[in-house]
């Protein structure tokens, strides 16, 4: 994303591809105009499908469908910032984590062979016009790469209502697809379980002594145990959440709404 | 994972076969063989798609199979992507499907793309073990003079990951599907995610205003006996244990 040239050469005929398409004028076909057309022509869009194509260099969404009917909101509404101040409170830090790390693995993939060389599955809850939380899986793919630099420039991202599949609050990802081998995905998978550690009660106990500015040996004392026991939950609890110290730590226990 | 797939997808081939399915003159004739470039299709590495023809019971595309199950596209048949259901979970999903699909081919309200059905199981890979897919069924042919279904395409995503629970849930969208009543079909599986019945949702609504029974049935035209035995069978088949929880359930589950 760096050479600046190429971005702005793509992105101008993104622009004009988009333009295209809204306009209908088909005669003005271009290689991207013809991807976007066999990608979500190709794709059936269901009726509770959403899909958007965000670009890392603009920072931006350039092409979306379907939120209206979905979530209710009109086209003209639709940008990067509502799709942020869309998502749960509970579930906006978790997910902003995962769209880094997956934006962070894609950005590394070079001169990808397929569409869906790598794909981001996560699930989350979204807030619609009407005030109401649906449950929203979310697929997400490279969809545009730079010819020159063979980066990826865009992705794909086609979104469908599971409110009334699954019910439970929790968040799910994976990461699948060809290139999964030439990403560092162990790194991938530590990062998000750390983020997705949920203590033990007997963790959470020691937590909370611990937000309540106690030394190990108070709580050893507190809880009837010996320091040294104390000691080694505390340096379990930084190496699975992937924290540097108990600062941290003490904070992450407030934010998630550990104690 | 063999992604041997060239790029870019030629889907001209695939586009016009669609179209044909959907040509007059074509439809209620022999399917026309697919082109080779449904092996190009933009399947996500963890979906898969098949289509049924519901006149002949046949299978008549298979794709994706090999990479997320295991089983070579061509060795798919109509039974063996019924067969591959899980045991626990097979009763049930037929009960979600089969009235859909009936539905279907009876009336002429189904519209292809428009009207979906989503459901959620556990199917068998090549391996012996057990995946979670979410499956959406689709109308893909309609004859033109009845109106009726002749075939579905379901695509299907490996969803292990995202969902761990064994309950399935299920969604209908779209013209002849939105306002079915299954509530009496899938209400005996206990392993499905339970639905309110259009009544049982009007009911709720009023109990969420804080209305009384007494006041519902007034409201309804129905007897006060009538009310208080859907709230006992709002109940026992949600398993809370009492109003408030219901209330909260028909808040927490966008019942409406």
């Amino acid at each position: 994303m760096k050479k600046a040239g190429d971005l702005d050469r793509s992105v101008r005929s993104l622009r004009e591809t988009i333009r295209d398409l809204r306009d209908d004028r088909a005669e003005q076909n271009t290689d991207l105009e013809r991807k976007l057309d066999q990608l979500i022509g190709m794709m059936p869009r269901f009726p509770d499908h959403f899909i958007y194509v965000f670009n890392y260099g603009l920072g931006r969404i350039v092409y979306h469908r379907g939120f209206d009917e979905v979530l209710g909101y009109q086209d003209e509404e639709v940008d990067l910032e509502l799709l942020y101040n869309t998502y749960h409170p509970e579930d906006a830090p978790i997910i902003a984590r995962i769209n880094e790390a997956a934006i962070r693995a894609m950005a590394d993939l070079r001169n990808p062979h397929d569409l869906f060389s790598l794909t981001l599955t996560v699930d989350y809850r979204m807030l619609k016009k009407n005030g109401k939380y649906i449950k929203v899986l979310r697929q997400t793919a490279v969809f545009e790469i730079d010819q020159s630099s063979g980066k990826v420039i865009s992705t794909f991202s086609l979104c469908k209502d599971i409110s009334s599949i699954k019910t439970s609050t929790s968040i799910g990802w994976q990461i699948r697809g060809p290139e999964m081998a030439s990403v560092d995905l162990n790194g991938l998978q530590d990062y998000l379980s750390r983020l997705q550690y949920h203590p033990s009660p007997r963790e959470k106990e020691i937590l909370e002594r611990l937000c309540e500015g106690k030394a190990s040996k108070e709580v050893a004392a507190a809880m009837g145990i010996s320091v040294f026991t104390v000691n080694t939950h505390r340096r379990n609890l930084l190496k699975r959440t992937g924290l540097k110290n108990t600062a941290e730590l003490v904070k992450r226990a407030h934010d998630e709404d550990w104690i | 994972m063999n992604g041997k797939r060239p790029s870019p997808p030629g889907v001209e081939g695939l586009l016009h076969y669609f179209a044909s399915l959907h040509d007059p003159v074509q439809q209620g004739q022999a399917t026309p063989a697919l082109p080779s470039e449904v092996d190009l299709v933009p399947l996500m590495p963890d979906q898969f798609m098949y289509a049924l023809n519901y006149q002949r019971n046949t299978l008549f595309m298979a794709h994706g199979f090999a990479r997320v199950l295991g089983y070579p596209d061509h060795e798919m048949d109509f039974a063996s992507v019924f067969d591959y259901i899980h045991p626990d979970d097979a009763a049930a999903v037929t009960a979600i499907v089969e009235p859909a699909v009936k539905q279907a081919i009876q009336e002429s309200r189904i519209v292809p793309f428009a009207s979906v059905m989503s459901v959620d199981y556990h199917i068998r890979n090549a391996n012996g073990t057990y995946i979670k897919i979410l499956r959406q069924v689709t109308a893909l042919e309609i004859e033109p003079l009845t109106g009726r279904m002749i075939s579905t395409l379901s695509i299907c995503k490996d969803i292990s990951n995202i969902k761990q629970s064994n309950v399935i849930g299920w969604q209908g969208f779209g013209p002849g599907i939105e306002h079915m009543d299954m509530s009496d079909l899938v209400g005996s599986h206990p392993n499905v995610l339970y639905r309110p019945s259009p009544r049982e949702l009007e009911i709720l609504a009023l109990i969420a205003l804080g209305k009384s029974s007494k006041l519902i049935a007034a409201e309804l035209d129905i007897r006060v006996h009538t009310v208080n035995t859907h709230r006992k069978d709002l109940l026992q088949r949600t398993g809370l244990k009492n109003t408030a929880q219901i209330i909260r359930q028909a808040h927490n589950h966008n019942w409406h």
